[in-house]
């Protein structure tokens, strides 16, 4: 017993030591620090490994892109390149790079940095930017303030790439091979005007403010991204002023804030959710023959109630899809996203969904829906075990589907698994094995091109997961990747996803909210196209940069402990203990030696 | 001949029996609202029954084999084997028919006949006791005397009548499900509230609605029906095993009584939390995975316990005077050593249970139950999840919290009271020899705690020594 | 039992069993669906020789038999590879988070034993007596309640709603303490739900063991004989009864540490406790095989050590074993 209690006191001064230690000396008083809890986990400021939106989030802020999105609307904004121009064919385009810019290290930032990175990223095939720089050729730096992307075609997203721009002097050094691997640990070197300065994986990361950032300093001096397990902590920590925003609260928790003192927004989020199907054409697949009939797919549109899934599934936090490039993220003179017409969308309806069926082929016998060659269809479907929503949606969506007669089986899978099966190789060939799932997809940038590529036939096998194959759905967008004009390029897009309405490779379901909760001794924070302003959004970090307090002052997290009321309760305990000791061994009358 | 106590019993609870199992099987889609002959007409809907057609086959087997066994064995026995052999021709026509003919599949189930079957399968069994009694009057007459003893010391003990009382209170409200609350709120789109709405006094929104707003009520009785199922049905398979094991490597000697010993080490050992974890991530998420994690994690509790028993048993003289005869070792484990260690089981069982749903509780709430049920774990994952602790929202915490200290709490109590009546009393009883007084039995010591093995707490009972003490008395 | 055979026996016993859980270990991680070369990439697609690079790491190409020979030769050398979420070295991973969890359990089953078996051997010397029906009720329902129930409540009740507590997590994110006081009463403010919640489970079942115990031991002869050779109450109770009665518990306790690290799984989890428990949960969700794989390993070899511990302590402490 004894070895324990020493056991705990030594791991007790350890753990204070070190934390001591390791931490930055003592506190600057007058420090502005702004903490901010959410659902997430940065786990690498590299940005060639990010996988989660919250890490593309951290890496705008460590570095800068070339061209930036202006905050209403989208619309392109000079950012590291103060301007830009284009040859007549618009295969060649001209940037010029703003001056005096530094790295954090002191290094001058030049135009040679811009053209490592983006040929870095061509010549290595990097996965996660090469949907950016498809179609360029090359990147050429003729001086220091200018630079030339040679283009294959008059690339239509030119000026919309999310590409952090990072220093040669750096990431020269690292074989392509590694790059994924490299941890760049902080502190990072970037342009931008934060900087990573301590990463605790699984817990939060810590920025500090570039005083020298050439957008004008940050009126922070920290912002400290805490990573919380549920929402009960993080409406505590709102409350109790631990933190001070909030990104991703239920919308039932933010409406129970007191306004007086917190203020709670949502907004639409880019990207969907949605119910996919497995299209695959291959002979291969393992998936059911009858979702390579699309008229067999369009007639389940009738039989998913989306409004119904948004008010169950997704708590009313989001709005109705239809078309797979979401509203509200686009200019209004030239919005991408497509609505259909009053007679275009699909009422839910079972009835319609149940006549549409049998004239595609797909009869009713004895209750039970069969096949061309008469056996009864089923089909899987399947939802992510870390997606509570979608498990509610596909919940109700089998309820729906087995009133048409058809046999689901539903399962939560891990995203491991539902991957494996989508990408599921026998030998050489490649045998899709899925019918059904639920997924979502978020966007990074807001450039069409990436999301509608997930459709062409290329990318089946690679960022395609309902492997759609469509010709005419291809020329179209080649089309549109060619086509700078935005009118021009508008009319191509909204024709393709008048195709996907009707094709049905996914049921577009609900395009989903996020939410901001902030306190209100917060200022300065810059409207985002959607309206809540510093939820999930990579591309636009004004908010960031400009946010101070209301009223002067420094923040003092909250330094009030309850030490001494445990050290209370627990001498209490020993009080109490010591005295029935006391008392009932004291009793020498009562001598009761068997009972 | 036969006593008449055991008539009244067989009298009393066929039909008790046959309730059970038809409230188990009852169909979901019929709602007291519908009026009472939808209701009677549930009793013989065509869900009733409708076990998978591989279990039948096997039970059919298991009984046809015996059967023919008794029947060849003894003349005396004729009309019990007779009996036996019908309730198996009986399961195997259930089985075919369940199957599907034609084209009999295993996993297939019957259209309307499983009540019928049932029926007729318990009245078979009702006369298959009745003519064992017959057969073997004393055996029924010390039966039916030690469960009255039994029984009469329970009584006195006042805690685990409590106990009993509460189990029952919940075993009722599990079986009645169907009837205290129509099935159809469980599903998704059936909100009674807003998200998290409170109160009143309409039936189903007593406790209110939970995060999608629908009746926590609802949620909370149906819930019961599987977190007593998934520990019941977890218990036995760990039991079986766990005696089985026990009563091999206590008993068996040599090579296999230390491979045996090992095998329980080695699963005593496994932290039964991170396998139940990989096992999940393995092969999905579903009640019947927790019930099989927790079957196979929990039997080495019992089989040490069983194992330290039968060490002692196996010295005694009756077992040595067996030995002399010629018996077979699995004819002396069988008839000499398996009745006396079943006492010892059967309250070390109870025991069990409350830990497996303890461990249900667990398991279900790191996510790797059902997708599309409830249990009481379900339900705190799910006030979790969502937020409920941070508001906090009570009616949506305590009622599953409270309702499963309520029921490990009976379970302790039946399990404790039934350790002291069953130990002391049977054991000295029938082991004929015992050769002195056991010094302070440290098994016996955790086991009088209620602490038995499982994963919840994953206490141990303590036995490190590997023979019994040798000696009494301690300074 | 002579000293030496006992021990031998003992250790080869730890450490077969050691060997039969990692071999264990192993197969358990080869039944997972999945192909752990494309888990570990980012969707999309790889060329050839990346995949190809993946699978040599996991010696995935080879033979069962040999992978078997790979994975213990690096097992002995500590190396787990690296953690599939956070591309790091697992041992860098899992490191520390060892620390936390031994605190966090350290506490909660100090103050568990302490009060649980003083107020156990309280409740069994006077059985019946009024101190020991409130003490064994409260007690059982520490016993039956749900951990994870019970942290949620806490918070509930101490967090939500009196705010006298944090709700989570092991400090203030990016804090900075003015000396190792400011930052010891930190912890401690942290600290006190969780242990609290962790604790009460174990300090139930440690007052029932005791009590019973102490119930069986009190009807022996020595105790009479202690009492009619004129020893008083007290010292029949601390110097006969209550070692005796210890025996049990020491050894349950012992076994307890085994499996604390499990337990503390729950905790961590409700509490957002930075310890291996969380660790696991997060490696579940995360599929993160590698993690997993180490996590196991050390909470099984964990429980062996304190059993190991456990058998030592028995030996010194009941003479029947070495007689």
């Amino acid at each position: 017993m004894l070895v324990l209690i020493l056991m705990v006191l030594a791991a007790f001064l350890a753990a204070a030591s070190a934390e001591a230690v390791g931490t930055s000396a003592s506190p600057t008083p007058g420090k502005l620090v702004l903490r901010v809890d959410w659902l997430d986990n940065v786990n690498s400021t590299n940005p060639f490994a990010a996988v989660g939106i919250c890490e593309y989030q951290i890496d705008h802020l460590n570095y800068d892109l070339l061209v930036g999105f202006n905050a209403t609307d989208m619309s392109p904004r000079p950012e590291l390149a103060t301007s830009w121009s284009s040859s007549s064919d618009q295969k060649t385009w001209t940037f010029k790079i703003r001056q005096g810019v530094k790295w954090s290290d002191g290094v001058p930032l030049t135009a040679k940095d811009v053209a490592f990175t983006f040929n870095y990223i061509i010549k290595n095939n990097i996965a996660g930017y090469l949907m950016f720089t498809t179609g360029i050729k090359d990147v050429v730096a003729p001086d220091d303030t200018t630079v030339v992307f040679n283009c294959n075609y008059p690339k239509a997203d030119i000026l919309r790439m999310w590409v952090p721009i990072l220093p040669e002097h750096i990431w020269g050094k690292i074989k392509p091979a590694d790059v994924t691997q490299y941890a760049n640990n902080p502190p990072v070197v970037g342009s931008g005007p934060f900087q990573s300065v301590k990463l605790v994986r699984g817990q939060y990361i810590v920025l500090k403010a570039n005083k020298d950032y050439w957008g004008g300093a940050p009126k922070v001096d920290e912002i400290i991204f805490i990573t919380a397990s549920n929402t009960n902590t993080m409406v505590d920590d709102l409350k109790s002023g631990a933190v001070d925003v909030v990104i991703d609260m239920r919308v039932v928790q933010g409406k129970a804030l007191d306004p007086k003192k917190f203020t709670f927004q949502t907004g639409l989020s880019k990207g969907f959710y949605e119910l996919g199907f497995n299209c695959s054409t291959s002979a291969y697949s393992k998936g059911n023959p009858v979702l390579k009939d699309w008229k067999f797919r369009q007639a389940l549109n009738y039989a998913v109630d989306k409004q119904k899934i948004l008010d169950v599934a997704f708590l009313g936090q989001g709005s109705v899809a239809s078309g797979v490039i979401q509203p509200g993220y686009f200019p209004k003179s030239c919005d991408y996203h497509w609505q259909p017409s009053a007679d275009q969308t699909y009422p839910f309806d079972l009835n319609k969904a149940s006549e549409a069926l049998t004239a595609a082929g797909y009869p009713l016998k004895n209750g039970v829906r069969v096949d061309k060659q008469g056996k009864p269809i089923t089909l899987r479907l399947e939802a992510l075990a870390n997606m509570q929503e979608n498990q509610t949606a596909a919940k109700l969506i089998a309820g729906w589907f087995g009133q048409l007669g058809l046999n689901i089986q539903y399962s939560v899978v891990d995203d491991g698994t539902l991957i494996g099966q989508q990408y599921n190789f026998v030998g050489a060939n490649f045998t899709p094995d899925y019918d059904m799932f639920m997924w979502n997809w978020t966007g990074l940038g807001v450039d069409p091109n990436f999301i509608l590529s997930v459709f062409t036939t290329a990318q089946v096998a690679n960022w395609s997961d309902c492997m759609y194959s469509n010709p005419e759905y291809d020329k179209l967008f080649t089309e549109q990747a060619r086509t700078v004009d935005q009118q021009q390029r508008k009319a191509i897009i909204w024709k393709m996803q008048e195709l996907l309405y009707q094709q049905t490779p996914y049921v577009t379901m609900v395009y989903a909210a996020d939410s901001t909760a902030f306190s209100n001794k917060w200022q300065g924070w810059v409207a985002s196209p959607t309206g809540a302003c510093v939820a999930y959004n990579a591309d636009n970090i004004d908010s960031w940069v400009n946010v101070h307090l209301a009223t002067a002052g420094s923040t003092t997290s909250k330094s009030g402990t309850n030490a001494w009321l445990i050290i209370g309760i627990v001498c209490a305990v020993v009080v109490v203990l010591g005295t029935a000791t006391f008392v009932i061994t004291r009793r020498r009358r009562d001598r009761r030696v068997e009972e | 001949m036969i006593p008449a106590r055991l008539k009244h019993w067989i009298l009393i609870w066929t039909p008790l029996l046959w309730l059970l199992l038809e409230l188990v099987w009852y169909p979901k889609n019929r709602y007291v609202s519908q009026g009472v002959w939808r209701i009677l007409g549930g009793f013989i809907d065509g869900r009733i029954g409708s076990y998978p057609a591989w279990t039948l086959l096997a039970a059919a087997m298991v009984f046809l084999g015996w059967g023919i066994a008794t029947l060849l064995k003894d003349v005396k026995a004729r009309r019990l084997g007779v009996v036996i052999t019908g309730v198996g021709a009986l399961l195997l026509a259930w089985a075919l028919i369940a199957g599907g003919l034609p084209g009999w599949s295993p996993g297939q189930r019957s259209g309307s006949f499983g009540w019928l079957f049932q029926m007729a399968l318990l009245v078979l069994l009702a006369c298959g006791v009745r003519v064992w009694a017959v057969t073997n009057p004393e055996s029924a007459e010390s039966m039916v005397w030690n469960i009255r003893e039994v029984w009469h010391l329970f009584r006195s003990n006042w805690l685990g009548i409590l106990g009993l009382c509460v189990l029952v209170v919940f075993v009722l409200l599990a079986l009645l499900a169907p009837f205290l609350a129509a099935h159809s709120y469980l599903s998704p789109n059936a909100m009674v509230t807003k998200p998290f709405g409170g109160p009143s006094f309409s039936y189903y929104k007593l406790f209110g609605g939970d995060e999608q707003g629908q009746s926590i009520l609802a949620e909370f009785i149906w819930s019961a029906r599987i977190s007593l199922a998934v520990g019941l049905v977890a218990t036995l398979i760990s039991t079986v095993i766990g005696t089985l094991m026990g009563i091999g490597s206590g008993f068996l000697g040599g090579w296999r009584g230390e491979v045996g010993m090992r095998t329980t080490d080695v699963f005593l050992v496994l932290p039964w939390l991170p396998f139940a974890m990989v096992l999940a991530a393995a092969w999905g998420r579903s009640y019947v995975m927790i019930i099989v994690i927790i079957g196979v994690t929990s039997w080495p509790g019992t089989a040490r316990l069983v194992r330290a028993e039968t060490l002692k048993l196996r010295k005694l003289q009756f077992v040595e005077r067996a030995k002399a005869i010629g018996s077979s070792d699995s004819h002396i484990m069988r008839r000499h050593i398996l009745p006396n260690v079943f006492s010892l089981i059967f309250a070390n069982t109870i025991l069990v249970v409350a830990i497996a749903i303890l461990s249900e509780t667990t398991l279900s709430f790191l996510g790797l139950g059902d997708a599309l049920n409830f249990s009481w774990g379900t339900m705190l994952r799910n006030s979790w999840a969502s937020g409920a602790a941070g508001l906090p929202e009570w009616l949506y915490l305590l009622p599953p919290g409270i309702a499963i200290v309520l029921v490990v709490l009976g379970f302790t109590f039946v399990g404790q009271a039934l350790d002291e009546v069953l130990d002391p009393k049977l054991r000295k009883r029938e082991a004929s020899e015992n050769t002195r007084p056991s010094a302070p039995d440290h098994a016996q010591g955790a086991a009088d705690a209620g602490l038995v093995l499982g994963p919840s707490g994953g206490m141990v009972v303590a036995d490190a020594l590997d023979e019994p003490p040798s000696a009494g008395g301690l300074s | 039992m002579d000293r030496r055979r006992y021990f031998l026996r003992k250790i080869a016993n730890a450490l077969l069993t050691v060997i039969i859980v990692t071999s264990f270990n192993f197969m358990l991680f080869r039944i997972l669906p999945g192909d752990p070369s494309r888990l570990l990439l980012p969707r999309g697609s790889w060329s050839a020789t990346i995949i190809a690079q993946q699978k040599k790491v996991f010696h995935l190409d080879k033979p069962l038999w040999q992978q078997f020979g790979f994975y213990w030769s690096d097992t002995v050398q500590l190396k787990f590879g690296d953690s599939f979420k956070e591309r790091r070295p697992v041992t860098a991973v899992v490191g520390p988070r060892i620390l936390p969890t031994l605190l966090l359990v350290g506490t909660g089953t100090v103050f568990a034993v302490i009060i649980g078996v003083t107020s156990g051997v309280l409740a069994g010397w006077r059985r019946a007596g009024a101190y020991d029906t409130l003490s064994t009720g409260a007690n059982m329902v520490f016993y039956a309640v749900p951990t994870l129930w019970l942290g949620m409540i806490f918070i509930g009740i101490f967090s939500a709603r009196l705010g006298w507590f944090p709700s989570g997590y092991m400090e203030v994110a990016g804090a900075s303490y003015a000396s190792w006081w400011e930052h010891t009463k930190a912890l401690l403010d942290h600290m006190f739900l969780p242990a609290l919640t962790f604790g009460l489970g174990y300090m139930g079942q440690y007052h029932l063991i005791v009590r019973s115990s102490l119930t069986g031991v009190m009807k022996e002869d020595f105790v009479l004989t202690a009492r009619a050779k004129g020893l008083s109450d007290n010292a029949v109770l601390w110097k006969h009864v209550v070692p005796n009665a210890m025996l049990p518990t020491v050894t349950i306790v012992m076994m307890n540490i085994g499996f604390i690290m499990s337990g503390a799984i729950l905790t961590e989890t409700v509490f957002n406790w930075p310890g291996i428990g969380l660790l696991a949960y997060q490696a579940m969700q995360n599929r993160d095989y590698p993690v997993m794989q180490a996590v196991f390993l050390l909470m099984s070899v964990a429980v062996i050590l304190a059993n190991f511990i456990a058998d030592v302590m028995y030996y010194y402490l009941d003479p029947r074993v070495q007689g």
